[in-house]
């Protein structure tokens, strides 16, 4: 029934076998003569041709191999046959009928029913090759004889036809891909001496295919596309086992593949290329060491010349970092240093910056997210790199080493004329085809531009400001180079207005160093008698003369009290004073001589609050010599003429202070103003200890300050804890009973400024109370938005320059003590 | 070294210029002294009080009362509207019950007939001054609530049941209110 219908649809051709030559052509039966006198052509082409296709069906036949007829007679045929189209087109589909049922009975390729085992390939190969070149020479032989070209290639496309379809053509690939590799493997291995090669200057290795019938192979239709994918399939395979192989090949000019030496080369360099792309992080995170690595996927790149392989790259790289890099274990420096190294490398790669972009962009997404970025940017701007181009100085765990190295080595930026269309730009050339929609063609942007693009320019100058602020107050450097240097550099970048902030803090310090300067001279001239014991520690061993002396201590030659405090305590020898050996009385046990033995080293910064950032305004009572100093300093300062009025920030205040103990002295530089009260109040106390509730009476100080000052002297073994909350100092080592806790306390624990985080801290009581108002009054509303919950607070509060980020975390806050409540993105008040 | 803020310093120079018998309307004065009292309303908040600019214009505000307790008002809200003229404070502002409320001195619409809401100043029948503010106006508007001025009623049936029965005014009372989320319901603005 299916066989039926199977019919219906393709009818089966049925072939005659060869006609006897016995069996006459009898002709048409109606008309056994030539009765009616009609037109007899037609009738003797008829049984010209029935008789020709009768001896060549005979003599193609290959069954049987005797009853030859003369060849004139089967020339004649198959001429009359040939001539014939109809009947030529019958004869070759006959021919390969009888080729398949020849093809079917005799050729055995039952070894490629199943898998071809590796070790077994070229055997399995070479036998059917073998077995094939006979079928096919014997399909081929008869028609040959003839010289019937049309037959021959009949037979020719019929046998491939028939090898095609009994050998699969997976299996076969796979089959001529493991021969082809055994046999390049076993002739490599003859030649694999790296050395010689390098000796040489060239490579001296060979491939050869010996022993694989590559001709034959194409002759029976197994060659062609089929083995040159298979080469190209073991080519591969061999570039991908021999890693940094430089592949020269000598190829056996009648091979059919066509391949050329510059073909293979640079499939091994995109084989190279493409092992590189696999560990392109562990690259870039070595950069600029793998500088190497980049040169060849840069070749690799090129040498394909196809979008493909780039974003194969991207999309790799994208995958290697997320896994990698994108995740809370980096810290922000690292992830920082990376993007640095990201921008170098695929700068190197792609000049054009498109794939940079591409790649980046998770980097970048990533970086915005993290809250302390810009805070570590903008420490880097301002930290010290020192010669092993590692940061310098207290920040250097804050700051990205690479980011400082890159504000060392940067120039200023040319403003660049942002217009949409300039025609007369002749170096114009169009985006490059990859580009995303988003993709501005970048000229000269550097490294820093990347940096500074992380962010929106109004968050990263307020940080930027805070840490300005910071690193000025500690700044030692009265011209300010470095700071100036940034400022112009940010000015260079930004909004030249929004660095206002920033330039009136750089005036500021810079004025306070030229007012100390004034003011101090004044002091100077009014300074208290130098007392003798200065002028003491002021003469060397081998003798001083007077000038030299006066410039030592910084006063005026002739001043009285110099030669009176001279004459006691040194002989005059010749124009040299030595030092007499007389002992002064010792001084009290603790004092902090604070700035008291020098009154000139008073020096103040004045700032102008509304520009810098809002600073800790702790106040407390200042040891007497501090705080009369700063008395006489606000009076020489309205002297000048200022109209300002001058607040003391005494929490930001620093001493030195030495304290000189019975069995040791004591010297600490830049200490905290409160920590020199703590211990001042020590030495002005007549009881033995004071408790921390005493202190804080006594100084009027924060109860965080007192225990920072007290851990701080505890630290330094001035001061120990003798009973709790109770504190004494240790006059000599051998007092400590308990040893003194080696607590290491971070100097910088308690910063002077206060954070942006901070300042919304403390403000956030204030905004919760705006947002609570405005959901109650005017209903429901959505964080973002032009009517946003965000928007409006910015309308109402000009002091509110948080983003809807903030905004989540109040209403957060809110939710959490049900003030407020959240359908979708819709907040609205509970109450 | 001294550093005003913006809040102080907007007060101030409202004092000072509070001397001046006439000045120009001027409407960033007038928002920036909005500013200042809604700073001042969020940072001390009443309770019971609270209000806050509209969306599209800081001189239109929003406002919720609760009603005082111990009255036929109490538990429930009120919301209201405020519109401050573009010469406040040296005009009071404009305010408006949305929320319908059954009072002596509240009309149907919602205008309320209160003393300091009315231009003060010689040869003027009103009591609004420079010195006052919107929490004042709302705090007078809450205890107006508890304790109405029968003398002037817009409502006079009210001003009469308030006397004589006030089981029956608080029914009123009760019939009439609609809190902000059935005025929603209703198809009722609740502000601007």
């Amino acid at each position: 029934m299916a066989a039926a219908a199977l019919a219906s649809v393709f009818p089966a051709t049925s072939f005659t076998t060869p006609t006897p030559e016995t069996t006459p052509n009898i002709g048409i039966l109606a008309s056994p003569g030539q009765a009616f006198g009609g037109p007899t052509d037609f009738l003797d082409d008829a049984v010209a041709l029935n008789r020709a296709w009768s001896v060549a069906t005979r003599y193609l036949s290959l069954g049987n191999f005797e009853n030859q007829q003369s060849s004139t007679e089967i020339l004649q045929a198959i001429d009359l046959l040939s001539k014939n189209v109809c009947r030529r087109a019958e004869l070759q589909a006959w021919y390969s009928n009888e080729i398949a049922t020849h093809f079917r009975l005799n050729v055995d390729l039952s070894t490629w029913t199943q898998a071809v085992s590796l070790s077994n390939a070229l055997h399995v190969l070479q036998d059917s090759v073998r077995q094939l070149m006979n079928a096919h020479a014997f399909y081929a032989g008869r028609p040959n004889a003839i010289s019937a070209q049309w037959l021959t290639d009949a037979a020719s496309n019929k046998f491939r036809q028939l090898v095609k379809r009994t050998i699969p053509a997976d299996r076969l690939h796979a089959t001529l891909a493991s021969a082809f590799y055994e046999r390049m493997t076993t002739t490599l291995a003859g030649y694999e001496s790296y050395e010689r090669c390098q000796n040489t200057g060239s490579c001296l290795c060979e491939l050869s295919l010996d022993g694989i019938p590559i001709d034959d192979l194409s002759r029976v239709g197994l060659g062609g596309r089929y083995a040159e994918r298979a080469f190209a399939l073991s080519v591969h395979r061999l570039l991908n086992r021999a890693r940094t192989l430089q592949v020269l090949t000598s190829r056996d000019g009648s091979s059919q593949a066509e391949l050329d030496a510059s073909f293979l080369e640079s499939m091994a360099v995109s084989a190279l290329g493409r092992l590189r792309v696999a560990s392109l992080f562990d690259y870039v995170k070595s950069w600029p060491a793998s500088q190497g690595a980049f040169y060849d996927i840069q070749q690799h790149l090129a040498s394909t010349q196809t979008l493909h392989d780039k974003a194969h790259l991207c999309d790799s790289f994208i995958r290697q970092i997320s896994s990698r890099l994108l995740h809370a274990g980096a810290s922000t420096t690292d992830v920082l240093s990376i993007y640095i190294s990201v921008i170098h490398a695929f700068r190197l790669l792609d000049a054009k910056g498109v794939m940079l972009e591409k790649v980046a962009h998770p980097v970048r997404h990533y970086l915005r997210g993290r809250d302390d970025t810009v805070a570590v940017i903008a420490a880097s701007f301002l930290a010290d790199v020192n010669v092993e181009g590692t940061i310098a100085g207290p920040d250097a765990e804050r700051g990205c080493a690479a980011i400082t190295f890159e504000v060392a080595n940067s120039g200023l930026a040319e403003r660049k004329e942002q217009k949409m269309l300039n025609f007369d730009d002749m170096q114009w050339v169009p985006d490059p085809i990859d580009a995303g929609p988003d993709f501005k063609a970048t000229k000269s942007e550097d490294v820093l531009a990347y940096v500074l693009g992380l962010f929106d320019q109004e968050e990263f100058i307020k940080e930027v400001t805070t840490v300005l602020a910071q690193h000025l107050l500690h700044s030692t450097d009265e011209e300010y180079v470095k700071e100036t240097r940034l400022v112009e550099l940010f000015k260079s970048r930004f909004d030249n207005s929004k660095l206002q902030a920033a330039e009136v803090m750089l005036k500021d310090v810079r004025d306070s160093v030229h007012l100390n300067r004034r003011l101090n001279t004044q002091h100077r001239r009014a300074a208290k008698p130098i007392t003798p014991r200065d002028i003491q520690a002021a003469i060397p061993a081998d003798g001083i003369s007077l000038p030299d002396l006066c410039r030592t201590l910084g006063v005026v030659e002739n001043a009285v009290q110099v030669h009176a405090a001279l004459k006691l305590v040194a002989s005059k020898r010749g124009n040299l004073y030595f030092a007499k050996r007389t002992r002064l009385p010792p001084r009290a046990s603790a004092e902090p001589p604070a700035s008291s033995d020098n009154a000139s080293d008073f020096d103040v910064q004045v700032l102008s609050s509304f520009f810098w950032p809002q600073m800790r305004a702790n106040d407390f009572e200042m040891p007497t010599e501090l705080a009369d100093q700063e008395a006489t300093f606000n009076i020489a300062f309205a002297r000048l003429g200022n109209q300002r009025k001058l607040h003391f920030r005494r929490a930001l205040a620093r001493v030195d202070v030495r304290i000189e103990l019975e069995d040791r002295t004591v010297d600490e530089h830049d200490v905290n103003a409160w920590r020199a009260s703590i211990i001042d109040a020590f030495t002005a106390s007549d009881v033995d200890s004071l408790t921390v509730d005493r202190l804080l009476e006594d100084l009027q100080m924060d109860e965080e300050l007192v225990l920072d000052a007290l851990n701080f002297w505890t630290s330094k073994r001035v001061l120990f804890q003798r009973s709790a909350g109770e504190y004494a100092v240790l006059e000599r080592l051998d007092m400590d009973t308990g040893g003194a806790p080696q607590v290491q306390i971070a100097n910088e624990a308690i910063s002077g400024l206060k954070s942006q985080d901070a300042v919304f801290k403390e403000n956030s009581p204030m905004f919760e109370a705006f947002i609570k108002n405005m959901l109650q009054n005017s209903g429901p509303k959505e964080v973002g938005g032009m009517m946003g919950i965000t928007g409006m607070l910015r309308m109402v509060l000009p002091t509110f320059t948080y983003g809807d980020e903030e905004v989540g975390e109040l209403l957060a806050a809110m939710e959490g003590r049900g003030e407020v409540t959240h359908n979708a993105d819709v907040w609205s008040s509970k109450a | 070294m001294a550093s005003r803020s913006m809040m102080s310093s907007s007060i101030n120079q409202s004092a000072k210029s509070a001397t001046a018998t006439t000045r120009p309307a001027n409407n960033g004065n007038v928002v920036k002294r909005l500013q200042s009292e809604l700073m001042t309303l969020m940072t001390s908040p009443t309770p019971g009080l609270s209000t806050f600019p509209s969306a599209t214009d800081l001189t239109k505000w929003n406002a919720t009362v609760a009603g005082p307790s111990e009255t036929p008002y109490a538990n429930l809200t009120f919301k209201l509207t405020l519109s401050y003229p573009s010469n406040y404070p040296y005009a009071p502002p404009e305010v408006l019950f949305k929320t319908p409320v059954y009072h002596p001195n509240v009309d149907m619409s919602g205008r309320i007939c209160l003393d300091i809401l009315k231009p003060g100043g010689e040869g003027k029948e009103g009591a609004w001054s420079a010195v006052l503010n919107t929490s004042s106006v709302l705090l007078s508007i809450q205890s107006l609530l508890g304790e109405p001025n029968n003398a002037s009623p817009l409502n006079g049936e009210a001003a009469l049941l308030w006397d004589r029965d006030q089981a029956e005014y608080k029914k009123k009372v009760l019939a009439r209110h609609q809190e902000p989320a059935e005025m929603e319901e209703n198809g009722l603005t609740v502000g601007f």
